[in-house]
């Protein structure tokens, strides 16, 4: 084997081995959705009205997940549901208490309030920062792309 | 013997010990080491100015003519400067991208953790594959290259992965410059500049790190805001930028280990001592474990490896700290924190500026300097943390991290060029391995195990005040390093010096002893149990260690078996410095041991004993075959045995068989160690005969005896020790002749004893030559 062909090889067994999937790759910043509110690094108390903007989204749903890493594209929001939970079933459970439990919420519209959220303050002098994950899902709750848009901000627990 | 401003020359081989029918012959070889000890006495101080210290009166280079003087220029720095920015590019993307990669692969906040926080563990790894590497005479500049490539094909990968064991597996790829920097970058840069640059040149490869940590968030910021680029395309460009910066490796010239150090001093020492021969390489080539244990031996550097160690545990949660102090105490959000500590960071480009040139006069003045100066940065370090965060002012805290982290960048330079100015060329990439696992590894790890929940107990500020705490503790141990440099340094030159000297003796014809141990200490942990003991075996010779119990004759044998290793001195066989060489190798000498009282192994039959010995030490069958036929006929009780166990054996005949040993090994030394403890006058007497038989064949055999009837009835030479120390080397009967020495009880029993024997000895002494 040449020293290019080598070369290739060793190339192609590493890019096999980096996980490349069939799934489209993003390498320029999706701007289809707008997070209004909250703004980065705001403060804010519960509840807390979230807001935001979808461009040529058509048929797609929002998966909002707070600080917890969304699934991954093309896997199903279902994968965070037990296997005995009886959602299952009747397929409710995209809007169902199995995934608001964990702050996991879909929605069609562009705005959603949410009046609960986990302290996440380390000691009571450090801030109580969230992590908001908006990612796409389609009817089925499968993730769309690899688009998802993140905002942090803190909730002012002192009120 | 000499000795040189350094205070601890070594002398160089004693002249060995000759028959006194020889008188003449050892009064011109001692005449001709002693030649060569005056001139090389001259040649230590001359080294210091060598290795770029010792003469304070010299004026400093210009960085540009310095550079030019080195050969090297200004592309070796500047090459290896680039490939750490964009290495360091690398790290702060993988750093802060965090957030959108953890959201795209859907990966936990720990499982993001563990699969970047590995590329540290895996740079130290690669360091040491590096250093092994070159210590097997690996190019320096093909690996450097290569792990340049390496980190921008595994920046490159990153950008392609979609879960987590690729990310983990790329970001391991993508490691292999940080662990260069160390075992190659640093080296290289020592080896590729005149050591009056050093500090400079080394100041100048800081700067690349620097200049990666300032302008990362820039270009971070410019490829995602500007360029409206995702993660992915971030680090794609990013990587793809590391491997385009590789390709300057391709244009890098590997200079030769010591070529501005040891082999000046080498071509100085062979000019003085008129030895015209070829240039010569280092001593002994010690193995990678060898090398390690070598190097952890000294003072300075064990010092400054946990220094650095403490550094590691005050940087690695620092970063962290400072980034959730801003975050609570200032409410800065990712940009503004970015562009906080890139502008914080930049406080260390000029300090670097302002710091070469006086290190490097430091250095020149008294290395001794440039530690104490570093201990002085750990106390600034340490004030600079307790002001930033004590002091609730923006510009104050924006200030005191900027010198913290100016002086965390200053550290690394100055305490690298003290390490590997004292140790040699070839160990400086194991050095600077160890270097990344104390810094890195050890530092790190015990920075995020011991300080990594302070700031949720106490708060990011008042965790970082903490810091300070270590930070000084850091500065007592490098102050500490202070105090031996000098003498570590002295050490290193010797080393070289001593070996050119031997080589110009061989030259000369100058025929060496076949042991020598010089100057040897030995401490059990902080016990020091030798004191500078000289000891030296001449061919064929057998000589007695005698002395007191406790008096550090076992352990004398034990540094020349090499089953300890002296903090000081040197052993030499037949001038080759066999001092840090594994036991093994020195087997290979024909060196070998006979420890006292449990010398067989005990589950093997008597002849599987014999075997043992002799293919451990490579015989062929044949030669094994003959060396039993020679033992058995030597030992008949061994032979009438030769299936037993030999656990089954007594005592003597436990002995025999450790001697027969040396009959199939056919060993040029042998150390016996307490042959005749708790045994029979019989069977002593036994033993004794088969021992000169040994010696008579021409093994040259060392005795070590409390027994001194036993002992002195047999040799010619003895050396008698006494709390660590060499009171006395002669004749055996001179030694009978020293009352001071003879007050010992067993000393003055076995003066009349021996009175009966001294017609022996002379006998023996008369058959031997």
């Amino acid at each position: 084997m040449t020293a290019p062909r080598r070369w290739a090889a060793v190339l192609a067994v590493l890019m096999a081995a980096s996980g490349c999937s069939s799934q489209a790759m993003l390498f320029i910043k999706d701007t289809r959705v707008h997070i209004v509110q909250p703004t980065e690094n705001s403060r804010h108390s519960l509840p807390l009205h979230l807001q935001w903007t979808g461009n040529n989204v058509a048929g797609a749903r929002y998966a909002l997940f707070f600080d917890s890493p969304p699934v991954r594209p093309g896997q199903s929001l279902l994968s965070l549901v037990d296997k005995q939970d009886p959602c299952r079933a009747d397929n409710s459970c995209l809007g169902s208490s199995s995934l608001t439990d964990k702050y996991v919420f879909v929605t069609k519209a562009t705005h959603l309030d949410v009046d609960l959220l986990p302290d996440r303050r380390k000691s009571h002098s450090s801030l109580d920062d969230h992590l908001l994950t908006i990612v796409m899902v389609d009817g089925a709750g499968r993730r769309i792309g690899e688009a998802a848009y993140l905002r942090t901000f803190t909730l002012d627990r002192t009120r | 013997m000499a000795s040189t401003a350094g205070g601890r020359r070594r002398p160089l081989v004693a002249a060995a010990r000759r028959p006194q029918g020889h008188l003449e012959e050892i009064r011109a070889e001692e005449a001709a080491v002693e030649a060569v000890e005056t001139a090389a006495a001259e040649l230590v101080g001359a080294a210091r100015q060598a290795v770029g210290t010792g003469a304070p009166d010299t004026p400093q280079l210009r960085l540009g003519a310095a550079f030019q003087v080195s050969q090297a220029g200004w592309f070796l720095v500047l090459a290896l400067a680039a490939f750490v920015a964009v290495d360091q590019a690398v790290t702060f993307s993988l750093s802060v991208l965090g957030p959108e990669i953890r959201s795209t692969l859907g990966l936990s906040e720990a499982a993001y953790g563990i699969a970047v926080s590995q590329r540290a563990t895996a740079a130290v790894l690669a360091s040491f594959q590096f250093a092994g590497a070159i210590h097997l005479r690996g190019h320096r500049k093909l690996l450097v290259l290569n792990a340049a490539i390496g980190t921008g094909i595994g920046a490159v990968l990153c950008a392609f992965t979609s879960s987590f064991w690729p990310l983990f597996l790329a970001v391991a790829i993508s490691s292999p410059t940080a662990g260069a920097v160390w075992a190659c970058h640093r080296p290289m840069v020592m080896d590729g500049y005149i050591p009056q640059v050093r500090v400079r040149a080394m100041c100048l490869h800081q700067a690349g790190i620097v200049a990666g940590a300032v302008l990362g968030p820039v270009l971070v910021g410019a490829l995602s805001g500007w360029a409206g680029l995702s993660w992915r395309g971030v680090i794609l460009v990013v990587g793809l930028t590391t491997v385009i910066v590789a390709l300057l490796a391709i244009w890098l010239r590997d200079p030769a280990p010591g070529r501005h150090d040891t082999d000046a001093i080498r071509e100085a020492v062979r000019s003085k001592l008129g030895n015209g021969g070829a240039a010569a390489g280092d001593a002994a080539g010690l193995r990678f474990t060898e090398t390690l244990r070598r190097i952890w031996l000294v003072p300075t550097v064990r010092a400054l490896l946990i220094a650095l160690a403490v550094l590691g545990i005050v940087v690695t949660p620092l970063l962290t700290y400072m980034s959730f102090f801003l975050k609570d105490h200032w409410r800065m959000g990712l940009g503004a924190r970015s562009a906080f500590l890139g502008g914080a960071w930049a406080f260390a480009l000029p300090a670097l500026a302002w710091f070469g040139p006086r290190g490097d006069a430091m250095f020149r003045r008294d290395p001794a300097e440039l530690v104490a100066a570093s201990a002085r940065l750990f106390v600034l370090l340490a004030a600079a943390l307790a002001v930033s965060v004590l002091i609730p002012l923006m510009p104050v805290a924006f200030i005191g991290f900027g010198v913290a982290l100016a002086i965390s960048a200053l550290l690394v330079p100055s305490l690298t060029v003290v390490m590997l100015s004292i140790v040699a060329p070839k160990a400086r990439p194991v050095a600077g391995a160890l270097a990344a696992t104390f810094l890195v590894a050890v530092g790190g790890l015990a920075g995020a195990m011991l300080l990594g929940g302070l700031d949720r107990r106490f708060g990011p500020g008042a965790a970082i005040a903490i810091l300070a705490f270590p930070a000084l503790v850091a500065a007592a141990l490098v102050r500490r390093a202070a105090g031996t440099v000098n003498a570590d340094l002295d050490q290193m030159l010797s080393d070289v010096v001593e070996e050119e000297e031997i080589r110009s003796l061989s030259h000369r014809g100058t025929r060496l002893p076949m042991l020598a141990c010089r100057h040897i200490d030995f401490s059990y942990g902080k016990l020091q149990v030798l004191f500078g003991v000289n000891f030296t075996v001449d061919d064929d010779e057998m000589v007695a260690l005698l002395g007191t119990n406790g008096a550090g004759k076992s352990t004398l044998l034990r540094v020349v078996s090499g089953l300890g290793l002296p903090t000081g001195g040197s052993v030499r066989f037949h001038g080759t410095d066999v001092t840090y060489l594994d036991p093994e190798r020195r087997l290979a000498f024909g060196m070998g041991q006979i420890p006292g009282g449990k010398a067989v192994f005990g589950p093997l039959s008597v002849v599987e004993n014999l075997q043992v010995q002799g293919y451990s030490h490579g015989r062929n069958r044949r030669a094994v075959n003959a060396g039993l036929e020679a033992a058995f006929d030597a030992f008949p009780r061994l032979a009438e045995r030769r299936n037993q166990p030999s656990s089954t054996l007594s005592g003597g005949e436990q002995q025999m068989l450790a001697l027969a040993s040396a009959l199939v090994v056919k060993y040029r030394l042998l150390l016996i160690d307490e042959l005749s403890l708790g045994l029979a006058p019989k069977v002593v007497a036994e033993l004794l005969e088969m021992v000169r038989r040994i010696n008579a064949a021409g093994t040259a055999v060392v005795l070590v005896e409390q027994s001194v009837n036993v002992a002195l009835s047999l040799v010619d030479h003895a050396y008698f020790m006494e709390k660590g120390e060499v009171k006395f080397d002669g004749n055996a009967s001179d030694l009978l002749a020293r009352p001071d020495l003879l007050r010992s009880v067993f000393l003055e029993g076995a003066s009349k004893g021996l009175a009966g024997t001294n017609g022996a000895s002379a006998t023996s002494r008369q058959r031997r030559r």
